[in-house]
Formats: C-alpha cells, structure tokens, sequence
C-alpha cells in the first residue's frame, strides 16, 4: 500500500453501472432542469462496451471515492457527439472539464470519427469558452432544445480529420445529426435522451411462471421499470412453492404490479410496441394467470403479443445490464427449476441445449439442504449467507457427473444433495454438533465448481469467448465470484446480471419481447396457450395465422 | 350501456354481449381443458358478430364461480386486465346464479356444477332470481337429505343421479344468461359482487412435518 505523494487530482476512468447512482446525484445537482433518468444512463451505457461499442463514457474520481465529474461520448459513423460533460461545482475551474473533454476527443479519434459535434446552452458562456479553446466552431442554433426551460442550444462542431472537406459529407446512419451546414431541424424530440432511445421498441413483459408475479418495461435493451409481487412468503411454511397458491397470488398481485411497472417506467400503456408474456415452461396454472393478462392487455390495446420461453427471457435479460448480447453467447441457467446450460446464435430464434441436469436442479438442491439444516426457505440466500463464514474445503462432497466417462455437459445435483444429507444425519446421530457454517460452504462449493467448471468447459469446446449466467442461483455470491475467476483465467468474459435481474421478473420477458420486435419476429396469436413444458428450443411460440392483423383494429384505430 | 360477460367457471367456454335491452350477440363453447386458448378468440367472434370493438364496452360481467380454479382464473383475468385497459368496471356474478336464472324456474330447486374430485358446487334457489344459500363444495351422498324432493339443474346434478334424481335444463352456464342477469340486477340500482373467485376450497398443500431422513434404518 503506497500512498500518492502528490495531492490527487481526480482520477479519470471508465464509467460503469454502479457509478449511475452518484452520476444521477449530480445531474440533478447540476441539470435540475432537466436531468438525464437513470434509463438513459443504462441505455447509454449499454452500448460502451464490446466489440460493437459507440459510447464512450468516463468518470472522475477523487481520492475519496466521490465522482466530482462525468463526460459520454456517443459516435455514429464518422460524427462523434458530445452527449454530456458535468462537473461538480466545488471542482469548476480547476481544469477537470478539459481533462474529461480531452478524453472525449481521445475516444472519438478511437472511434475513427472526422468530426465531433455537441450542443450547449447558449446561456452557457463558460463551456462555450472551453469548448473554443479546443477548437471547436458555432454552426448555428437549436430553438428551445433544453426543456421545460425553452433555453436553445448552440452547436459546435470541431473537426478532427485533416481534410475538412470529407467531413462535411453525409452522416451514415438515420440517427447522425443532420449535416451543419443545413437549417438545423429540430432533431431531439424526446429532449435530450439519447436519440438511439426514441427508435427502440417499448415493450411490457409478464412473468407468471412460478412464484413471482413480475411486469418489466424495456425500450429496447434499457431498463424502465422491473415491478415484482413475490408470494415467497406465503410459501416458505410449506418448504417449497405451492401451485395453486402461487397461482391465486397472481390473480390478486396482477393488475396491480401493471399499475405499478407503468408509473414506474413514466409511460402510457398506449405507446407501449407489444405485450411479451412468459409462455412456458413453468408451473402450468401459474403460467395461465400472465398468459391470460397478456393476451387481454394486448387485445384491449391492439397491440402485438409475443408468448416468449421463460429460459431464453433468463439470457436476454442481460441485455439490459451489459448491452446486445454477443452472438453466439454460452449461458449456464441456473434456478430452482432449471440447470441448463445453453447456447445461442440468436436469442430470438436459436437457443441449443449443451446439457442440463438429470434430476434436481441446483436452486433445488439448496433449498433441499437448508431444509436438512432447517434453515428455512428459500435456500439459496441463506446457505449463501452461512457459506461466507464457513470453510469450503471442511467436507469434500461429490462432484456430480464429472468422472471420465459421464456426459460433459450435464449436471447431476441429487447424489450430493443425498451425500450432505447423510453426513449431516451421522453427526446428529453421534450426538455431535452439526457445523452449519462448513457444511454451507462445502456443499456449496460442491455445486458451483461443477457449474462453473461445465460451462467454462462448454466455452472452450465452442469456442466462444464470453459466458453468460442467469436464473435465481446466479444471485449467489460464490458462484459469481469462482465463475469470474475461472472465467479470467481461461479468457472468457463473463456477463452476469445484478441479482435482481436474475430471479424471475417481467423485465427479462419484456427485453426478448423488445428483440423479437426489433427482430421483426410474428407476433403470437389469440389463442397462446401456456405451456408448463415448452422446449428451449422454442424462444417464443409464433402465431399459426394472421389473426393478429385484426387486432389494431380493436381501439386506437 | 354495452355489456360484455363471460364465464369460464365450468366446462363452458362462454362470452356474450349484452346492449342495455337484449344480448346482441354470443359463445358458447364446452371444454374443460382449454379456456386459456378458447376465451379471446371467443370476445374477438362476438365482438364480430355484432359489428363492434372492444373500446364501446362500458362494463364487464365475469362469473366468479365457485369453479376448478384454474380455468376459473383465466375468465377472472381476462376480465381484470380489460377493466384496466379499457377502464370500465368490472363485476362479478355467482356462475351458480346464471345457471339458476338461465333454468327460469318457479319454485324451489338446487343448482349444482361438477367441482371434480366427487364432489358438487351447489346452491339453493326460491326460485331462478333468489340463491337461499351460499354456494357450497360438498360430496353429493352428504347433501342427499337437504336437496331431497327437490329438482335440480346443472352439470354437476346430472353426474350424480342417486342425489339428483331430476335434472332441468341447462346443463351448462351461458354469458347470455349471466349478462341479462347483471343488466337486470344493475337496473334495479342493485350492487353486483367484485370480481373475486369463489374457490370454496383451501389450496392442497401439507405443512412438512420434517424433511425426509436419508440414512437407512
């Protein structure tokens, strides 16, 4: 540990999700007019990483931790535009602007751009000034571009190609701003947002398929509202998830979880592009209550309907946290009903089973062993909470199908979960105290090596270099923590989403409804039924006629 | 005033749309396995048939059962989620009282539905308008004595002929029937119950005792 010597001037460094709380903080400190949302933040920063990336989105941090200052960059062909470059009052005039503008202008060279464009207030002397002293030139005026203030903006070009001229040419894509030297239209309807947002489909997706009533609105891969009505609680007496009373649950928690995800998201239902429901697989009378939603809230609305795979929604889910998914993408599906692990070119048409379990699967096999430990449902958070002051090497407990001659790929939890349970029944018969901390901890080192060690393995037998991991097991903290360590050290680039987005949710069904829209994928028909056993190979059930057409007729026509 | 009841407590699949004087227009369809798939395409016909959308509905009827719950959910639901998106209140009618008004009857009968597992839905009725008891889950051997004498009518009646040795028609419940019932009740001024289920049973679930040792004995 060495301190600096120097006094520290803010660090620059890439912004990543968790730094939008403090961002959004000072955004309304400094915008309170009108301050970017945390959806547009996600949004923006879905697209700065990978392959594809075109943002550019940095942050300043001082020596006690506290982001004094932002900047975004977004490109579109060979235009860069300035999207925003705060800095925090008690750090103006200290040179900060120009370092994050200087880093901007390093990422639009890196983006190959020959000009980069931004909008300021015209009231807004001191950036003008800074944004002069690196060369950049008014080329006109956008009236009232900052609302609710009717303040307009001022745009400023600066060139970066050595030959002027080219640059002047016309944007490539639909979203660039239009060229210079024409009247400026004005091009931000929606103020401000980021203009990838307005084209993106707005979609709502129901989740019923087991105990979690979840409605999620996305506008394409950004995260608007994630509403959830768990009937968690009203299970745990029975030690695991009751049908029927998950079912009735949904019926009393849907309308309002709707009601909720809408306010929440700041939307009409009438802008909405398509209701997305959970199809199957999953408890067959739970599944009825959303499907049957769905296809009501679609119909009054003539909107289209995509009945979507609960496993396939479980991947596309990443998409709202890390961006577009890398095509192909490996995923490991791990939940209280599912172990999977799968592989897809396409997530709204080509999903391939690699290996799943033979009997439980992993989420189960917590909940089974925190009942051996009385512990309480559901397993999962609790043995994870134990696992963290237990040893994982106390017990060695059996490692599943991994001998040389079982199937690579898939997975077997019920022979350890046997094996916890009889070493644990020999302590309390020898009238011993049972260690709960490393029995937690080995039994669950158990199951996430066997996980992680399979996928990695199905990564490099593929020869695909990134791994994605979702269902309500990849909230557990071990199974992150060892995944991101072998994942680095086999060079693979693991996509985990926060825990939230991994268990059951709306949100995840509304990002594949959104992709089989931006997808052009059929819309499902009236009468969709749930499926309790859809295969995964089935993204979504495709309507079988045009019934649909008629449906726009319903209300708004 | 237009009207849309439907029903989807029993074996029927049924939708009807009901314009403040008569029902304009109607489904029907029994199948016990199928309300899920059957009960949109089902609106989307009457709507059709009478020429309108679904936005000129000022009200919804569902029948509340009491039914098997789970097809009994997906009328429910439908209804629930139209009365959100279209904004119009939603009402619920016993699905034992469209059964007992659609049988127009004097006098007093039993109304009974299959509720599976060998047991009956039921109710008893004054005549086709007035219900005397509260619909009611029972094996029919253990109400032989209650509704001796007396017909009845409904599905549930005619699996069991030992206790329901008469049967009147109809064997299963219309929307025409539940909408002429809410459109009269709703023009006498008097108040339709809210749309939540009569399931009449605790969901089956046992509370574990234990969990179930492994090492053998």
């Amino acid at each position: 540990m060495t301190a600096p010597v120097t006094p520290v001037t803010p660090v620059l460094r890439e912004m990543r999700w968790w730094d939008i709380d403090p961002v959004l903080e000072l955004e309304r400190d400094l915008f309170p007019e009108d301050a970017w949302s945390r959806g547009m933040f996600w949004s923006e920063l879905a697209h700065a990483r990978g392959p594809g990336a075109t943002r550019r989105y940095v942050v300043a941090e001082d020596e006690a931790g506290r982001i004094v200052g932002y900047a975004g960059l977004a490109s579109a062909g060979d235009i860069g535009d300035v999207q925003t470059i705060a800095v925090a009052r008690d750090h103006w005039g200290t040179g900060l602007g120009g370092r994050l503008l200087t880093e901007l202008l390093q990422a639009a060279t890196a983006f190959e751009c020959t000009e980069v464009m931004l909008e300021c207030r015209v009231d807004n002397v001191r950036a003008q000034k800074l944004y002069e002293r690196f060369g950049f030139e008014p080329i006109g005026f956008r009236r009232g571009y900052y609302q609710p203030g009717n303040v307009d903006a001022v745009v400023m070009r600066l060139s970066t190609a050595s030959d002027s001229g080219s640059a002047a040419g016309v944007p490539s894509g639909p979203a660039a701003p239009a060229a210079p030297s024409a009247p400026l239209p004005p091009l931000h309807p929606l103020n401000k947002e980021p203009r990838s947002m307005t084209d993106e489909p707005l979609v709502l997706g129901i989740e019923t398929s087991c105990d979690e009533t979840g409605v999620g609105i996305v506008r394409g891969t950004t995260l608007l509202a994630d509403a959830v009505a768990s009937s968690v609680d009203e299970h745990a007496r029975f030690g695991g998830v009751v049908p029927e009373v998950a079912s009735r649950a949904h019926l009393e928690a849907m309308v309002p979880t709707i009601d909720r995800a809408l306010k929440e998201a700041g939307v009409s239902a009438k802008d909405l592009d398509g209701i997305a429901v959970t199809a199957g697989p999953g408890l067959a009378g739970a599944l009825l209550v959303g499907v049957s939603a769905a296809k009501a809230y679609a119909y009054a609305l003539g909107k289209p309907l995509y009945g979507v795979n609960h496993l396939a929604s479980h991947i596309c889910v990443d998409q709202l946290e890390h961006g577009a998914l890398p095509e192909p993408t490996m995923a490991l599906l791990v939940s209280g009903g599912h172990s999977s692990l799968l592989l897809s070119s396409d997530i709204t048409s080509d999903v391939r089973p690699m290996g799943a379990t033979i009997d439980d699967a992993a989420g189960e096999a917590f909940d089974k062993i925190a009942r051996v430990l009385n512990l309480g449902f559901p397993g999962g958070p609790v043995i994870d909470r134990y696992a963290k002051e237990g040893d994982p090497d106390a017990i060695v407990f059996p490692r599943g199908l991994t001998g040389p001659r079982d199937p690579v790929y898939d997975f077997s939890f019920s022979g350890l979960k046997t094996a916890v349970a009889r070493w644990i029944e020999a302590r309390r018969a020898a009238g011993e105290e049972v260690p709960v901390r490393d029995v937690a901890a080995s039994f669950q080192e158990a199951v996430v090596d066997v996980l992680t060690r399979k996928a990695v393995r199905a990564c490099k037998d593929e020869g695909v270099d990134h791994l994605m991991i979702g269902g309500g097991v990849a909230a557990n903290s071990r199974l992150r923590a060892l995944a991101q360590e072998r994942c680095e050290a086999a060079g693979i680039r693991l996509r985990v989403p926060r825990p939230k987005l991994c268990t059951d949710n709306g949100a995840m069904v509304a990002a594949l409804g959104a992709e089989m829209v931006a997808r052009n994928r059929p819309a499902s028909s009236w009468d969709l039924s749930a499926d309790s056993s859809l295969p995964v190979t089935d993204p979504h059930v495709p309507g079988h006629d045009h019934v649909h057409e008629v449906s726009k007729e319903n209300l708004y026509s | 005033m237009l009207l849309l009841a439907l029903d989807t407590a029993t074996p029927a699949v049924t939708v009807a749309l009901h314009d403040g004087t008569d029902v304009i227009a109607s489904s029907s369809q029994v199948d016990a396995r199928r309300h899920g798939e059957l009960l949109l395409p089902a609106v989307h016909r009457v709507l059709g048939e009478a020429g309108l959308t679904l936005d000129a509905v000022t009200r919804i009827v569902v029948g509340i059962g009491p039914g098997p719950y789970t097809g009994l959910r997906v009328g429910l639901m439908t209804a629930d989620t139209f009365g959100l998106a279209l904004g119009v209140p939603v009402h619920g009618v016993c699905t034992l009282d469209g059964l007992a008004y659609a049988a127009d009857m004097e006098g007093p009968f039993v109304v009974a539905t299959d509720a599976r597992r060998k047991e009956v839905y039921w109710a008893r009725y004054a005549d086709s308008r007035t219900r005397v008891t509260d619909p009611a889950v029972a094996r029919p051997a253990d109400i032989a004595a209650q509704v001796e004498g007396v017909p009845a009518v409904g599905a549930g009646a005619l699996l069991y002929p030992d206790t329901f040795p008469v049967v009147h028609e109809p064997e299963h419940v219309s929307a025409a029937a539940l909408a002429r019932l809410a459109a009269e009740r709703l023009g006498k001024g008097e108040e339709l119950p809210v749309p939540r289920p009569l399931y009449l049973r605790r969901p089956d679930a046992q509370v574990p005792k234990n969990y179930k040792v492994v090492t053998p004995k």
